[in-house]
């Protein structure tokens, strides 16, 4: 969508607040809200309001069994946060170290479910294109925007981690990764991608440095055929085994 | 019976600027959440789950669905904790958004929402000087907000259901209440603009 003037992003502010505008508009506002020098009171006043209206919902209390299923289930579910302060340093380039089995650190909380989505494969491609570059405020509406365009024909599977966040666009044998907020490595540090299969070793699968703020887009190298997860570390320099545990995973099998 | 018992006392004043608001009851919940305390969790859900099913209950309509997204938000919060800033915003406001774009999700499988911890609230309250009036209102009991709801002219607030607890598009209101794209978006603005009101002269 092309950009908003001011008077358009004002109009649209209430819509925006609500949740209520195209995955294009709501983009544009804030592309605009994010980037404009001007005040935008209004705008910016209603940011929010679209929970306050969620908080004047009555009430319904919970069956009791609710309680136990969060608790038990939060008992074996990591903490994004945590995860990254105990993650390991990867070894200096001279010596690397094979991790033995780090995928065993991939946990069942993996196999929750995830959100599933179909989308041609081009298409993605195009709206990501547009997405490129785009502002800070703005990278989590284009990844929604290329995630929404489902048409059929492909799978979008849902990639967490500490490293970000993003989908794995899969299309038969063939995937991309579409990710946003992975922190640029420092020095000569790439990421480098795997496709681990059932019987253990990962594979390289390509690399890719993210530069700023710019969402990745990054076509795997090799097959998925035999793969049941897919993962992304962190590394010095190319190489064929992972040095250090994933900062990136998603379960294939889903 | 009085006996001039001399260890018997009066009981001391309340002080009220020790007892801790909601806020303050919120940021320090978080704060244990964020140390890895599953207790503070399980705090954080006895003060918001009925809240949360209310929510999750006006976009799915189904109960076995609006817990499921219940049990959802709250898992997600705790391990996303760590994404969620106090100074920016009330961790109600953050969690409620959270269960109503799981729900939206629910309802319609072909739109992806990010989770809220990426939400734009976030973002654009980090491209201000200051947080929004939002955020300051955000303090309001769940009466107050419902009484301003409620004070609303009947054609705004069920354009504000359609678009928040229905999913639609401000287009997609117009088409539904039968009116120009242009008289649903003003509903939308007014209603805003008016809930503000009401609830700044509730603040006091």
């Amino acid at each position: 969508m092309a950009e908003l003037d001011c008077e358009r992003t004002d109009e649209l502010a209430a819509a925006y607040a609500l949740d209520a505008l195209e995955p294009s508009e709501a983009a544009a506002v804030g592309r605009h809200l994010a980037t404009c020098d001007r005040a935008h009171v209004e705008a910016r006043s209603v940011v929010g309001m679209g929970a306050l209206v969620a908080a004047s919902s009555a009430p319904v209390e919970p069956r009791l069994e609710l309680r136990d299923r969060v608790m038990t289930t939060v008992a074996t579910t990591p903490q994004d946060h945590r995860a990254t302060a105990t993650a390991p340093v990867a070894p200096a380039p001279s010596a690397p170290a094979r991790s033995r089995d780090w995928w065993g650190w991939l946990r069942p909380s993996l196999a929750q479910r995830l959100a599933v989505v179909a989308v041609p494969l081009a298409a993605i491609l195009a709206v990501v294109a547009i997405g490129l570059g785009a502002q800070v405020a703005d990278r989590d509406r284009a990844l929604s925007e290329v995630a929404a365009v489902l048409a059929g024909g492909g799978q979008a599977l849902r990639v967490d981690g500490t490293a970000g966040r993003g989908y794995l666009l899969r299309q038969g044998d063939q995937a991309t990764l579409v990710a946003a907020d992975v922190a640029a490595p420092s020095g000569s540090a790439l990421y480098e991608m795997w496709l681990i299969p059932a019987d253990g070793a990962p594979v390289p699968a390509g690399t890719f440095r993210p530069e700023g703020d710019d969402l990745v887009v990054a076509r795997l190298s090799g097959s998925l055929a035999r793969a049941t997860v897919f993962a992304v570390t962190l590394e010095q320099q190319p190489v064929d085994a992972p040095t250090s545990n994933p900062v990136l995973t998603v379960d294939l099998t889903q | 019976m009085p006996t001039g018992d001399s260890t018997v006392s009066e009981p001391e004043p309340v002080d009220r600027a020790s007892v801790p608001s909601d806020v303050q009851l919120d940021r320090r919940l978080v704060e244990r959440i964020s140390e890895g305390d599953a207790d503070a969790l399980g705090e954080l859900y006895d003060r918001y789950a009925a809240l949360a099913l209310g929510v999750a209950m006006r976009v799915v309509r189904d109960r076995d669905v609006g817990e499921d997204v219940v049990h959802d938000a709250f898992v997600s919060a705790w391990r996303r904790i760590g994404q969620f800033d106090v100074e920016r915003g009330s961790v109600r406001s953050w969690l409620l958004t959270i269960v109503r774009n799981s729900a939206i999700d629910r309802v319609r499988a072909r739109r992806v929402t990010i989770d809220v911890v990426e939400a734009d609230e976030q973002a654009l309250l980090k491209t201000g000087a200051d947080p929004t009036p939002a955020s300051a209102l955000a303090r309001l009991s769940a009466d107050s907000l419902r009484m301003a709801m409620a004070e609303l002219p009947a054609e705004q607030r069920e354009a504000v259901e359609l678009a928040y607890f229905g999913g639609h598009s401000y287009r997609r209101v117009a088409e539904l209440q039968g009116v120009p794209v242009g008289t649903a978006n003003g509903r939308l603005r007014l209603a805003l603009a008016r809930l503000q009101s009401l609830l700044r002269n509730a603040d006091g």
